[in-house]
């Protein structure tokens, strides 16, 4: 039993670890090619970090990040509605959120990207309603897309914290006078940072790196991150594989931050930091 | 409960819910009805036919694009459940327990770092190192090959989780008895060990076969952008990009859609074993 653990390790290391070094060592090469090893310096890292790529840089955090917060507030409300049903019923709906985890996500997206193209049923109930914008080819569109297509990985993990909410709690403090804010405020929000915390983890890290999503909705039109990756290692014109995993490596940079922070913005004392590696851990 | 006793709070979370799962759906249900359309385009309803259904059957790019899928699962399935039975096995009984917990973050790896992270550091690794050695035995290390590798390796993740849990509540004793009534370890294995792993590892291979089934971007980058070899996603993919769409994308769309469900939802009702939610999972 001693060595049962090995394949797997060394699989991993293989696959996962060593890439990372080779990444790295690919990057600080200052030729675009794969296999010429030197001369060595910073100027892959210099053009990523230079306009115009520091601004898709910059466009697919802010980006990544609004959406994270209005996917994570489209699905609270949903979830705390789901948490405060009788149980049957709850297992019911939950479920019912959990299903389009399965859904292939390249068919959930192509289906979200014939609704929303030019005559597409939402483009036409948002001309009926006085809103006359495109949305393929658009950064709206990518973002509503961006928004249509993480809702589903929300719902588990804040509904982990949801469900564990005591109603006793927040109907103690309403009688002692406090209105809906402050129930929010002081018994609600911190008991379910943990799980907010998880659920952005889960959603903005991907997000970041999303190149599917801007490539179909955005036709080309619209880069970011992920598309300009695809395109250093698989374009037709000109691709560069050492520039490539230099911005690789920056989107790891941007996402080890962020998630850094994120686990930094929980309250301290309080079991939060242990309790949302729990809920990473479980889904 | 507080909010419960204001119905118009109710009712308004309730139609906020409704809605939201309505606008998930409906575009998938769409799609899926569009597949029976008789017209010649995607996007026009002309009346209910079979018609394409007929068509992607007799469409060999399809079934080479479903049998790759299906190959590719199988074969990946295999190999992470293998690695993460085997790791799983090691990590319950190592002597290191913080060791251990070094390895587990370790397997967990790809369920934590941006996939196309992942995917460009297996195409640099399989094209710089693989490929070479590979050739240098005398063997082609294709496409076929270089996806099934990643897929395992981004399945190893999910496998490893599903299979940890259940070795939490794997009864040693049995085992110990068994041992000192003279079984010997192949015995212990095929009657103690399998039977009670055995939920866990149909759980795992689930779960790798719906990761398989759902990757884009390990496929992707591998066959280098889908015109080395396609995957089911990715002749979606393709199709998507053409000009001149038929109602043949959604049918291909609708059997995807089909087969990758089956896989998850046996997947989660059989990891699902101790609370309700709390193994609900998905591939993300």
């Amino acid at each position: 039993m001693k060595w049962t653990g090995l394949p797997a390790k060394i699989w991993m290391s293989l696959f996962v670890l060593f890439p990372f070094v080779w990444l790295l060592f690919l990057s600080v090469q200052k030729n675009s090619y794969i296999n010429q090893s030197g001369p060595y310096g910073f100027s892959q890292f210099k053009r990523a970090l230079n306009p115009p790529f520091s601004g898709i840089i910059v466009n697919s955090l802010v980006y990544s990040f609004a959406a994270s917060v209005c996917v994570i507030g489209i699905a609270i409300p949903i979830v705390r509605y789901i948490s405060q049903l009788p149980p049957r019923k709850r297992t019911l709906w939950i479920l019912l959120c959990a299903i389009p985890l399965g859904l292939n996500f390249v068919v959930r997206i192509y289906a979200w990207f014939v609704l929303i193209r030019p005559e597409g049923l939402l483009t036409l109930i948002l001309e009926y309603l006085g809103i006359n914008s495109p949305l393929a080819s658009t950064r709206a569109g990518v973002f509503m897309s961006m928004v249509y297509g993480y809702l589903p990985f929300a719902f588990l993990p804040l509904y982990t914290v949801f469900e564990r909410l005591d109603p006793s709690q927040t109907e103690a403090a309403s009688d002692l006078g406090a209105g809906t804010l402050q129930r929010w405020r002081y018994i609600i929000l911190p008991a379910v940072v943990p799980g907010v915390v998880a659920s952005f983890i889960f959603i903005f890290v991907p997000m970041l790196g999303e190149y599917l999503i801007p490539k179909m909705i955005g036709g080309g039109l619209v880069s970011s991150l992920g598309t300009q990756i695809e395109s250093q290692f698989l374009g037709s014109t000109k691709p560069n594989w050492p520039f490539g995993a230099a911005l690789s490596l920056c989107l790891l940079v941007c996402a080890s931050a962020v998630l850094f922070i994120a686990v930094k913005l929980l309250p301290k004392g309080h079991s939060g930091q242990k309790s949302t590696w729990s809920i990473l851990q479980i889904q | 409960m507080v909010n419960s006793s204001n119905p118009m709070r109710k009712k308004l979370l309730l139609g906020w819910t409704v809605l939201s799962l309505a606008l998930l759906y409906t575009p998938v249900f769409m799609l899926v009805f569009y597949g029976f359309n008789a017209g010649q385009f995607a996007l026009r309803w002309e009346g209910f036919s079979l018609r394409w259904y007929a068509a992607a059957l007799s469409n060999e790019e399809m079934i080479l694009a479903l049998l790759n899928s299906l190959l590719i699962g199988l074969f990946s399935t295999v190999i992470s459940v293998a690695l993460a039975f085997t790791y799983c096995l090691w990590a319950q009984r190592t002597r290191f327990k913080r060791l251990a917990g070094t390895s587990d973050s370790l397997m967990s790896l790809p369920l934590f770092i941006p996939e196309i992270v992942l995917s460009i550091g297996l195409l640099v690794m399989i094209v710089r190192f693989l490929k070479p050695a590979f050739l240098e035995m005398g063997f082609n290390f294709d496409s076929l090959a270089a996806v099934i590798v990643g897929h395992a390796t981004l399945a190893v993740g999910y496998a490893s989780l599903v299979l940890r849990t259940r070795f939490n509540s794997y009864d040693i004793q049995q085992e110990l008895a068994a041992r000192d009534l003279g079984a010997g370890s192949r015995q212990i294995f095929l009657e103690i060990m399998l039977p009670q792993i055995m939920p866990g590892l149909a759980a795992a291979a689930c779960l790798s076969f719906a990761v398989s089934l759902d990757d884009f971007y390990v496929s992707y980058f591998l066959s280098t952008g889908g015109s080395a070899l396609k995957t089911l996603p990715l002749y979606i993919w393709s199709l998507q990009g053409r000009k001149a769409m038929t109602p043949e994308i959604n049918v291909v769309s609708s059997v995807l859609l089909i087969v990758a469900l089956l896989f998850f939802c046996t997947g989660l009702t059989l990891s699902r074993s101790r609370s309700s939610v709390e193994n609900l999972k998905g591939p993300t």
